[in-house]
């Protein structure tokens, strides 16, 4: 008996030794290593110094939901599918509209767009990209069989009707003055026969698309690798291979980066500029991206910033460049309204700046002392940069003139939960982006309706009411223009900045990050 | 035999059909997950559609007889976020937590045993008392500190491993030396304090008088007699393996079921949270029962308890 | 943990009113501990870990919340900050001193909730068996199906983050221990001789437990305690650094740690401190119970 105790134990030790060894690799792909020569920069590289790495590695902080575009919201899975399909319309540098696969559009009245689309362009398994390809697209939007999370931003479209191979005309049920800004930002082209061939669960997990890459693997929350599409419209990409590698922990980012086995990733804490600077083989791109960060105050709450004069006074207290300077290490571009610069549909709105007697002066006449004046701030941990450390830093500011304030960190999902709920208290921390036009942020921010909404004003709710359904351009910008302006005199919020989004990237690559967030990898390559 | 095989049998589906009831409640507490899922921008009425088509709005005890009829056959549903098929998903991650796990626990069990025996065997020399210290210092460390400092020292300072990611040897050498510490230091202690009970009986002694060589006695005699008490420490520390796996992944990014029970948490991906707390019970139990068998089947007196 | 622990009560229980001393016995295990290295290095740790989470926030030399960015991330013995300072200039020093404090608060309550809800439970489960004993068996049976930490997290996610829900999820998960043990103590003690002899000449149930069985639960409790302290101390650093937990900027050695990690690469001392405190905590109170289980249970001394 004893014997048979013996040989168990160590067979078993014998078993999970070869069990862990022999596995097959599920964790999926075998070292990422570049397969080719370290880039230019590694001092332990004794192979020939760099001809260019053959494979383009990105650090990821998430993985995609899935491979079906239209479907998941998530940024995470956009950026990363958009490498996969093309839009119809992309925007530039600036965020102004450009043409992809639609040449044309125009609206032949107020209910009815339609759209001239490229000629010549085939998915990569050889289909036509045509009129019958978008319609498929955003009839899968609609459908609620789909399940897809864009469908409450589409509910104003009716139909899609294609006229002739490059012409599609989108009716809506009432004016959609956003639809394009909605083509733009949700809208990628699936290529039809192939999904219906292969049905929607396999179509998740082997896309095809018109984009400059090809799907080539994907190993869930590990990489997702794809291959340069030699016969993309645009020409072929200069960067043959390219893997997005799911790396959560920042630290492990910036290690990976360190020692040359990413190439790129975003979001550099501020803190750690310097090291990446500092190093050898890489270097640190900046851009104001189109997200923003605010203060809410707000006014759901019955607390004493239900009084404008008080919400003024916290916008005189408060001193955004200093929290910019200091927090942020200056990374980011004060705003002074709801809108950043980077909106289309910005006008420039007064600047509170900083004047702390004045913000004693307008207390005391909301009959408010502001050594008794009490107040909580609620922040996420971890969403925005610095988020917990700019409440505190508020709180801080708000100190010197005698407010006392709590702050409150939350997981992310409960901090939702609470603005939906309408459980917060006084002041708030959110972010909201990419914002591009004024209706995406302005509808959704101020509005009694809202989920997310911080600010409710009769008022203005009717201004807003009104001004959303105009179609014509100019007299558009005129509602809006005003509405910025009630807004911020209203201090319906402290704006505080356009996040300055902070990229490490190789010194051999050429990148040049947009303020829409997304990797084309298309319009990346190497070389200095 | 057979009787106590039904019986534990009988025991393990009833934990496992309370722990899943006992999920299921907790989780349902948390509030609905629509919200994440969908844009920001979505209004209200759309939240509340989609809460609709999700099936959320049901009252309570509607939506737990449903899950429970599918979950018997198997049917987690689908991930809120991948549209994926939820048990499936977690399935597709055991290997990956269990490649970890056992790793860890090979390596433990190889560096634990022997240092416990010599510790045993030299009692109170400078030998033993060291190995005495370094295992209380073992079972005082954090495993996601231990992680940090390990990836400090061997990634970032002199980086001969990565700091993460899943995929190869390499990868697995870290996180699972940083699980393997809290063990080592528990197995190393139990071993030497079995031991010294063992080398106390009479056989030894025995054994010793008729001058069997040292090295026979250690490995032979008394290893044979320490190998039950060892195992079902084995065993009931899978718990601790499992459970310290899923810090160990997450902070080594480590592609395995704990890493995604994680992320799944903080996403209120319901159905894979379920799926994924339903499996480990699971596999916990499954292995807790198999244990027991065994040390039924070689230690008759339990059985007849 | 064996079973074979803790059962010198059960060798040799005692009936309250037959109990006899030579000297104070306190006095005995002072003495005793004082032979003992590692239960005295174990002993000192704590005590100094108590008096620093009693007393430390008055002796703290900066606010713990205080916020100077100009002096941000510097090194240890800088300007005054013998630790350091963190990302937002606050004294690493003085913050640890107030994590403390937050740690011994959830050790304490924890065990004591814990420990009271656990015993009464295994009592009733194990001195009146029946119905009683099978339904919390079962639930014992069901929480032990899943790791620790797993049950403690999912607790936490689900009811939020912040001090006390930590405490109530520890507490909700670290009952288990404390019946399971009491229950097999009681189980072997209802059988004693004292035991059916108070039976059989009719002592009233309730002062059987109060004044018989109680007493001799408490050795196997306090060892018990003296281990599990430090699993919930590193339970609780783990789940803060899992992101619930306790928040920012309440200091707790668990988001101290979850905020430097990101520093790993510039400022070593942010984790390096936080971390060195749960280790030499969990290290003491492990030195300590490991003397206690020693003296109060010989069986395993194993010498």
């Amino acid at each position: 008996m004893l014997r048979k105790n013996h040989l168990f134990l160590l067979l078993f030790i014998c078993f999970t030794v070869l069990l862990a060894a022999c596995t097959p690799e599920t964790a999926g792909t075998t070292p990422t290593a570049p397969a080719t020569p370290q880039p230019a920069g590694g001092t332990e590289n004794t192979a020939a110094p760099a001809s260019v790495p053959e494979e383009l590695v990105i650090g990821f902080e998430a993985d995609a939901a899935t491979m079906l575009a239209n479907t998941d919201v998530n940024y995470v899975t956009d950026i990363q599918i958009r490498n996969i399909y093309d839009p119809l319309i992309d925007r530039d540098e600036k965020g102004a509209l450009i043409p992809v696969l639609a040449t044309e559009w125009k609206n032949i009245d107020p209910l009815t767009w339609e759209f001239k689309l490229r000629q010549g362009v085939k998915f990569t398994n050889g289909e036509p990209f045509n009129a019958e390809a978008v319609k498929f697209n955003i009839d899968y939007i609609l459908d609620e069989k789909n399940n897809s999370f864009y469908r409450s931003r589409w509910k104003d479209v009716k139909e899609v009707k294609v006229i002739d191979d490059q012409t599609v005309q989108v009716i809506t049920s009432q004016p959609f003055p956003t639809l394009l800004l909605r083509i733009a930002d949700d809208l990628l082209i699936m290529a039809p026969k192939h999904t219906k061939e292969v049905g929607l669960e396999k179509a998740a997990t082997d896309p095809v698309g018109t984009g400059a890459y090809k799907f080539d693997k994907w190993t869930r929350d590990d990489s997702l690798k794809l291959v340069a599409n030699e016969e993309y419209w645009q020409g072929a990409p200069s960067i043959k291979r390219v893997t997005f590698r799911i790396i959560p922990e920042f630290s492990a980012r910036l290690s990976a980066f360190l020692g040359g086995e990413i190439h790129l990733f975003k979001n550099v804490p501020v803190d750690s500029v310097e090291r990446v600077k500092s190093s050898e083989n890489g270097k640190i791109e900046l851009v104001g991206s189109s997200r923003i960060n605010y203060l809410a105050l707000n006014t759901f709450y019955e607390g004493p910033l239900k009084d404008k004069r008080v919400r003024q006074a916290l916008n005189y207290a408060i001193d955004v460049d200093e929290l910019l300077k200091s927090v942020l290490n200056g990374n980011g571009t004060k705003m002074t309204g709801p809108l950043s610069k980077v909106n289309a549909d910005y006008t420039e709105t007064k600047d509170y700046g900083y004047d702390p007697d004045k913000a004693v002066a307008l207390l005391k006449e909301a009959g408010i002392d502001p050594k008794t004046l009490k107040l909580t701030l609620d922040t996420p941990n971890g969403r925005y940069p610095m988020d917990t450390h700019v409440a505190q830093a508020i709180a801080s500011q708000l100190q010197r003139i005698g407010i006392q304030v709590t702050v409150q960190a939350n997981e992310w999902g409960n901090h939702l939960a609470k603005i939906r709920q309408h459980e917060m208290k006084d002041m708030f921390i959110l972010g909201w982006g990419p914002a591009f036009d004024a209706q995406g942020t302005i509808e959704n921010l101020f509005t009694e309706k809202a989920p997310y909404s911080g600010f409710y004003d009769k008022d203005v709710e009717a201004m807003i009411q009104k001004a959303l359904p105009i179609f014509d351009p100019a007299e558009r910008k005129k509602a809006f223009d005003e509405l910025q302006h009630r807004l911020v005199e209203e201090a319906a919020w402290v704006p505080l900045w356009q996040q300055g989004d902070l990229y490490a990237v190789a010194k051999n690559l050429q990148f040049a990050p947009r303020p829409d967030e997304k990797f084309l990898v298309f319009e990346m390559k190497w070389g200095q | 035999m057979l009787d106590y095989v039904i019986k534990r049998t009988g025991q393990v589906v009833v934990v496992l059909f309370l722990a899943l009831t006992a999920v299921f409640f907790i989780i349902r507490l948390s509030g609905d997950p629509t919200a994440l899922f969908l844009p920001p921008d979505a209004s209200r009425e759309q939240l509340e559609q989609f809460r609709k088509q999700l099936g959320f709005d049901r009252p309570l005890h509607v939506q737990y007889t449903e899950f429970m009829t599918k979950a018997v056959q198997g049917d987690f549903g689908t991930s809120l976020r991948t549209r994926e098929d939820a048990l499936q998903m977690v399935i597709n991650r055991i290997p990956a937590t269990f490649q970890l796990a056992f790793t860890s626990l090979g390596l433990s069990l190889l560096i634990a045993i022997p240092i416990g025996i010599q510790s045993a065997y030299r009692r109170n020399t400078w030998f033993d008392q060291a190995g005495v210290a370094a295992t209380v210092l073992g079972q005082a460390l954090p495993s996601f500190w231990l992680g940090l400092i390990l990836i400090y020292l061997f990634a970032v300072q002199l980086q001969w491993l990565p700091t993460g990611g899943g995929g190869s040897l390499v990868h697995l050498i870290l996180p699972a030396l940083t699980l393997a510490a809290y063990s080592v230091a528990r197995f190393a202690r139990f071993t030497r304090s079995t031991m010294l009970d063992v080398l106390r009986k009479d056989y030894i002694r025995t054994a010793k008088a008729s001058g069997v060589p040292t090295y026979k006695i250690l490995s032979v005699y008394a290893l044979k007699n320490t190998l039950i008490p060892i195992i079902t420490l084995v065993a009931l520390d899978l718990g601790v393996l499992l459970g310290g796996a899923v810090i160990v992944e997450v902070v080594f990014s480590w592609p395995g079921m704990g890493r995604l029970l994680m992320q799944s948490l903080l996403n209120r991906d319901f159905p894979v949270v379920m799926a994924g707390v339903f499996l480990i019970a699971f596999i916990y139990a499954v292995i807790n029962f198999v244990v027991d068998l065994l040390y039924a089947y070689v230690n008759p007196q339990i059985r007849f308890k | 943990m064996n079973q074979s622990t803790l059962t010198e009560a059960a060798v040799n229980p005692r009936p309250a009113s037959l109990s006899r001393k030579r000297e104070p016995a306190w006095r005995t295990y002072m003495r005793r501990l004082v032979k003992s290295p590692t239960g005295l290095a174990g002993f000192l740790i704590i005590f100094v870990v108590v008096i620093l989470g009693i007393f430390g926030p008055w002796l703290a030399p900066y606010d713990p919340n205080q916020a100077e960015f100009a002096k941000k991330l510097l090194p240890p013995l800088t300007d005054g900050h013998l630790l350091g300072t963190d990302q937002l200039g606050r004294d690493i020093f003085s913050r640890l001193i107030h994590g403390t404090s937050v740690s011994l608060i959830i050790g304490s309550c924890t065990v004591l909730f814990a420990g009271l809800i656990g015993t009464i439970l295994g009592v009733v489960a194990g001195y009146f068996r029946g119905w009683a004993d099978i339904i919390i068996m079962r639930i014992v049976d069901v929480k032990l199906s899943f790791p620790f930490i797993l049950l403690v997290l999912v607790i936490n996610a689900v009811i939020g983050a912040g001090l006390q829900n930590i405490i109530i999820s520890l507490v909700f998960a670290g009952w288990i221990v404390y019946a399971r043990v009491v229950r097999s103590e009681v189980l072997a003690l209802r059988e004693k001789e004292f035991i059916l002899s108070c039976v059989a000449t009719g002592v009233p149930r309730w002062e059987i437990i109060v004044k018989h069985i109680v007493p001799n639960l408490f050795t196997p409790i306090i060892v018990l305690s003296s281990l599990q302290i430090a699993t919930y101390i590193i339970a609780e650093a783990s789940i803060s650094f899992l992101g619930f937990g306790v928040q920012p900027p309440q200091p707790a050695w668990g988001n101290m740690l979850s905020e430097g990690k990101d520093y790993i690469f510039s400022a070593w001392w942010l984790i390096t401190f936080p971390g060195v405190a749960i280790v030499m905590t969990a290290l003491g109170v492990n030195l300590f119970g490991d003397w206690l289980r020693d003296v109060l249970d010989p069986e395993l001394k194993g010498h």
